[in-house]
């Protein structure tokens, strides 16, 4: 090959490198954009699903609200992900017996507790103002809250939300003022397991007390 | 006080930070997992005793303020934020943020015309809050072991020496000096009865609806403080913590 035609055939390598990664990017971009935009939705269907569900008021029975609220957090949150995340590395450590007694009450204390949550969120409205992937399978949402009393200042608020390459959007964690709700419940149930000796049990035991707690100051 | 007894005292307090600090000048990573309590029993007792002073003034009080008509708990909320402007403006001047240095004596200027009780700023610009305790962080001191302080709460060793010099420097303290001594040492638990107001809520979650209220209290101190910290530590290219969420 001489030196001309090869720095023609390099230069049509290029060419050609360059139009690929041009289309590809072309592919990815709405892509992106189009789970970011997923993102945004899913929040502010969330946030019209509770307003619908508010407004229904006492047509609602306990019961049908509470099966209600179970769907949306079905729907909605990535339970499955929350309730190992929450443990920390001690989810890794416990037996599967444990896993599933740990995932059955917490399910119920983020139920019963849901309801009084989700009335704090319609207190106030939510105003995008950006959103963001971090790294592959993180999406962060960021707003503006507003009490719609006038009562509080306006406060930051970031939704994450898993977005994991052919699984539904889902929410992980709501943070407010710096302060996430998920990383919070971790950080309080590993210091419990190690204040007792690394033993899981010794949060399974904490949570159902806590379940125990919720539902006769409900019942009351 | 003298200017020589300003030097003395500050130059204590950092002789202090550094101390608390584990006597390092390392930069901490915007996030941690891991925190430094190794005085955990002392804290407990002192955060039990912190509780019960909230069980039998703080929570009492801050029901009473939250009875009050929302005017009232607005023009509180607004002195307690204002007053702290001056510590926003020399601390952002310690730091180099001019801009946010002049803002906050901005604000400060235009809302001392109603003693702050008024916000005649709204929908301006608005300063990022800086304390000693930032200014330290930028300037690589590392922050020390977490301590839970009788009345005070949750602090690392450096925002605790940070708290205690913003108290001794904040030039609002000089700028009321002409007060009576009642009005000034009255602003003391106004302020904290109406920041208790304001987290009302937040902070009776932290109280009652924990497994560990000391954790929950811990953590919450920590991501809000990482909060404030962001701009002045390196920033983590991934989210904070949550990294693991997947794996």
């Amino acid at each position: 090959m001489t030196g001309k035609s090869g720095n023609i055939i390099k230069r049509r390598l290029v060419i050609l490198l360059t139009a690929c990664l041009l289309f590809a990017g072309g592919l990815v971009q709405p892509a992106v954009a189009d789970r970011l935009s997923d993102a945004e939705n899913l929040v502010g269907k969330l946030i019209i699903e509770l307003i619908e569900i508010e407004a229904k008021g006492d047509s609602l029975s306990e019961e049908a609200r509470k099966e209600t609220l179970s769907g949306l957090m079905d729907s909605y949150f990535d339970v499955e992900g929350i309730t190992r995340f929450s443990t920390g590395p001690y989810w890794r450590a416990a037996s599967q017996e444990q896993r599933e007694a740990y995932s059955a009450v917490f399910r119920g204390v983020l139920l019963s507790e849901a309801s009084t949550r989700f009335q704090q969120i319609l207190n106030f409205s939510f105003t995008p103002t950006k959103v963001e992937a971090r790294g592959d399978k993180l999406i962060l949402v960021t707003g503006i809250a507003m009490d719609k009393s006038g009562e509080f200042p306006d406060t930051e608020v970031i939704w994450r939300l898993s977005a994991i390459r052919n699984k539904p959007i889902q929410i992980i964690d709501l943070e407010i003022e710096n302060i996430s709700m998920l990383k919070t419940q971790q950080d309080e149930n590993t210091a419990l397991i190690k204040r007792n000796g690394g033993d899981f049990n010794a949060l399974i035991e904490a949570m159902r007390t806590r379940f125990e707690t919720i539902k006769a100051s409900a019942s009351q | 006080m003298t200017d020589i007894g300003h030097k003395l005292t500050i130059t204590i307090f950092g002789a202090l930070a550094l101390f608390l600090s584990g006597c390092s000048v390392m930069p901490d990573t915007a996030e941690k997992t891991v925190r430094n309590d190794p005085f955990e029993d002392a804290n407990r007792a002192i955060f039990a005793f912190n509780l019960k002073v909230d069980d039998y003034a703080l929570e009492p009080a801050a029901k009473a303020l939250r009875k009050t008509p929302p005017g009232v708990q607005t023009a509180l909320r607004n002195h307690v934020e204002w007053a702290s402007l001056p510590k926003t403006a020399f601390n952002s001047a310690l730091q180099g943020k001019i801009e946010n240095a002049a803002i906050a004596t901005l604000n400060f200027a235009i809302n001392g015309l109603t003693f702050g009780l008024a916000d005649l700023m709204e929908g301006e610009g608005k300063p990022e809050y800086e304390d000693f305790g930032q200014t330290l962080a930028s300037a690589g001191i590392s922050e020390g072991a977490y301590i839970v302080a009788p009345l005070l709460g949750s602090h690392t060793g450096r925002s605790l020496v940070g708290w205690g010099v913003d108290f001794v420097t904040n030039p609002y303290g000089q700028l009321t000096a002409g007060l009576p001594s009642s009005v000034r040492t009255a602003s003391i638990p106004i302020s904290v009865t109406s920041l208790r107001a304001t987290y009302f809520d937040a902070i009776n979650d932290v109280k009652y609806n924990s497994l560990d209220p000391y954790a929950r209290a811990q953590s919450a101190f920590y991501q809000q403080r990482d909060g404030l910290l962001r701009d002045n530590l390196p920033a983590s290219e991934t989210d904070d913590g949550f990294e693991s969420f997947f794996e």
